[in-house]
């Protein structure tokens, strides 16, 4: 399986005005094959989101090295896209979900008949076909995450990033969405997913690897699903625990 | 989520035309250009109704009212070029806040920038929009000002009007942009402060003998070749050739460097 992501001893600091700088992630190296799925388990402040948003080229590591297909992080997204669903949404709150799409659509390169096609679809995909008119502030927590969702599904990319995919679903629709991965995959083999979650057992049914950060730093790599009396909890709780401190930097 | 269409994916366009996306960031600029006409049509048209009050009230003590009518003719233009310019100002300040700092802060980006988008088009496509609405606004300014005035004599022409937002929009525009580019919040605020210090400080500057200091001068150049452009489109005086080049290469230059600062600098944090 070649590679679809590199991470050569990635660190990324934020530098503050007049004070001293954060690191948030410290010397990662990391290889994310074609086809892959990977989940990024960590506690709050352990450099998740700051890993996808290197990934995504939105962020430039403070030193390492990265390269998403051999290319630059930006240069990737610029070119080829990267289906992306951030933890925090922020869509135009006082517009319709069908027009919010449509809007992200044009961006994704659809247009005319396609692009209402599309949208239809992917408002279908996710159960907000009877909400397409509503304004997105109007929506409830679960729809406004199953309409993030729908965004992804306009056009779906090689690559996949998903930030706390599951939060506010309920247990219907959390199976809706593995289904929903499922498929994606089976579309196309080589489409490579990583999930950053805080949600353990739905990480384990989804990913083949997880890796484990906290502070920065990578602690712990395992493949999912556990075997034997050891579970992920357990695993994630013992790599994140105060005394790992001197754990290493994970394999 | 069944019925999945499989089909779509992979590798999308290299670069996205965004001239689909544009009418919608036009449409996005609505709610702004809504304050600013309500804004010209509650304080500026009053103001410049008064002031050419005043002229044709003063005009008729000296002379009755035919010079009164006379005068006021030719002095229109004169109150009419500062409210209008008054009004690109405010109206170039207000359309382009944010321009760049309101898709880091809003969190746009996130959605934006994942998708197959060139920033500097994208920033590009939202330069021109605010454009297009400025053009808008000064013509039906423009207008107002016309019918506030003397009917015979039109305050501003809708060209000189359009010639004038064209060079406010690239010019200062531009300057918003990068500012924006650099900062979180108060980027239009920054530049606002910065052309009323230019006022303020300009007589501060001058040398003992009346003269500007020559550092200031040259510093300044580009502000006062603007300012005598917008003088000459408004109230049809002269212009030298080279406060036009001087403008245009300072404009190109600035829009160049607002979109490459958008373009490379961090999002997300």
């Amino acid at each position: 399986m070649g590679a679809m992501i590199e991470l050569r001893g990635v660190t990324k600091s934020y530098r503050r005005f007049r004070s001293a700088g954060s690191v948030a992630l410290d010397g990662i190296t990391l290889r994310v094959g074609r086809g892959e799925c990977l989940g990024v388990l960590g506690p709050n402040g352990a450099g998740k989101t700051t890993l996808l948003a290197l990934l995504l080229g939105f962020l430039r590591p403070s030193s390492g090295f990265i390269s998403v297909e051999g290319a630059e992080p930006c240069r990737y997204a610029r070119e080829s896209g990267v289906s992306y669903l951030p933890e925090s949404i922020r869509l135009a709150g006082g517009r319709p979900a069908c027009q919010v799409l449509c809007r992200l659509g044009i961006l994704d390169g659809l247009g005319g008949a396609a692009l209402k096609v599309r949208v239809a679809h992917a408002l279908d995909r996710v159960g907000l076909t009877q909400h397409a008119g509503t304004r997105v502030n109007a929506l409830s927590k679960g729809s406004l995450q199953r309409l993030a969702i729908a965004q992804l599904l306009l056009r779906p990319r090689r690559l996949i990033l998903l930030d706390e995919p599951l939060a506010g679903l309920d247990p219907f629709w959390r199976a809706e969405f593995r289904h929903l991965l499922s498929e994606l995959r089976r579309e196309d083999p080589n489409r490579t997913i990583i999930i950053a979650s805080h949600d353990l057992p739905e990480v384990e049914r989804i990913a083949g690897r997880a890796i484990v950060l906290t502070g920065g730093l990578l602690r712990d790599e395992v493949r999912l699903p556990v075997r034997g009396p050891c579970t992920l909890e357990k695993l994630v709780c013992e790599a994140t625990s105060p005394g790992s401190a001197d754990a290493g930097r994970g394999p | 989520m069944r019925g999945y269409q499989p089909g779509i994916g992979g590798r999308g366009p290299r670069t996205l035309s965004l001239l689909r996306l544009w009418p919608r960031l036009f449409l996005d600029m609505l709610p702004r250009c809504s304050l600013l006409l309500a804004g010209s049509g509650v304080v500026l048209v009053p103001l410049f109704i008064q002031l050419r009050h005043s002229v044709a009230a003063e005009a008729a003590g000296a002379g009755g009212v035919a010079a009164a009518t006379d005068i006021v003719a030719g002095a229109s233009s004169g109150p009419a070029a500062g409210v209008f310019r008054l009004f690109l100002l405010v109206a170039t300040l207000v359309l382009w806040e944010g321009i760049a700092a309101a898709v880091r802060r809003d969190g746009l980006f996130r959605m934006v920038f994942s998708r197959p988008v060139s920033r500097r088009s994208y920033f590009l496509a939202r330069f021109g929009a605010r454009l297009t609405c400025l053009l808008l606004l000064a013509l039906v300014v423009a207008e107002a000002l016309d019918r506030a005035t003397v009917p015979s004599v039109p305050a501003i022409g809708r060209i000189h009007a359009l010639q004038a937002a064209v060079v406010m929009g690239l010019f200062l525009g531009s300057l918003i942009l990068v500012a924006s580019a650099a900062l979180d919040r108060g980027d239009a605020l920054l530049i606002a402060a910065l052309l009323v210090l230019e006022k303020v400080s300009i007589p501060g500057w001058a040398a003992p003998g009346g003269a500007v200091h020559p550092l200031a001068k040259t510093l300044l150049a580009p502000l006062t070749a603007f300012e005598d452009i917008l003088r000459s489109l408004l109230t049809d005086a002269p212009v030298a050739a080279g406060s036009i080049v001087l403008v245009a290469v300072c404009g190109a230059a600035l829009l160049g460097s607002g979109l490459l600062m958008a373009e490379r600098r961090e999002y997300g944090r």
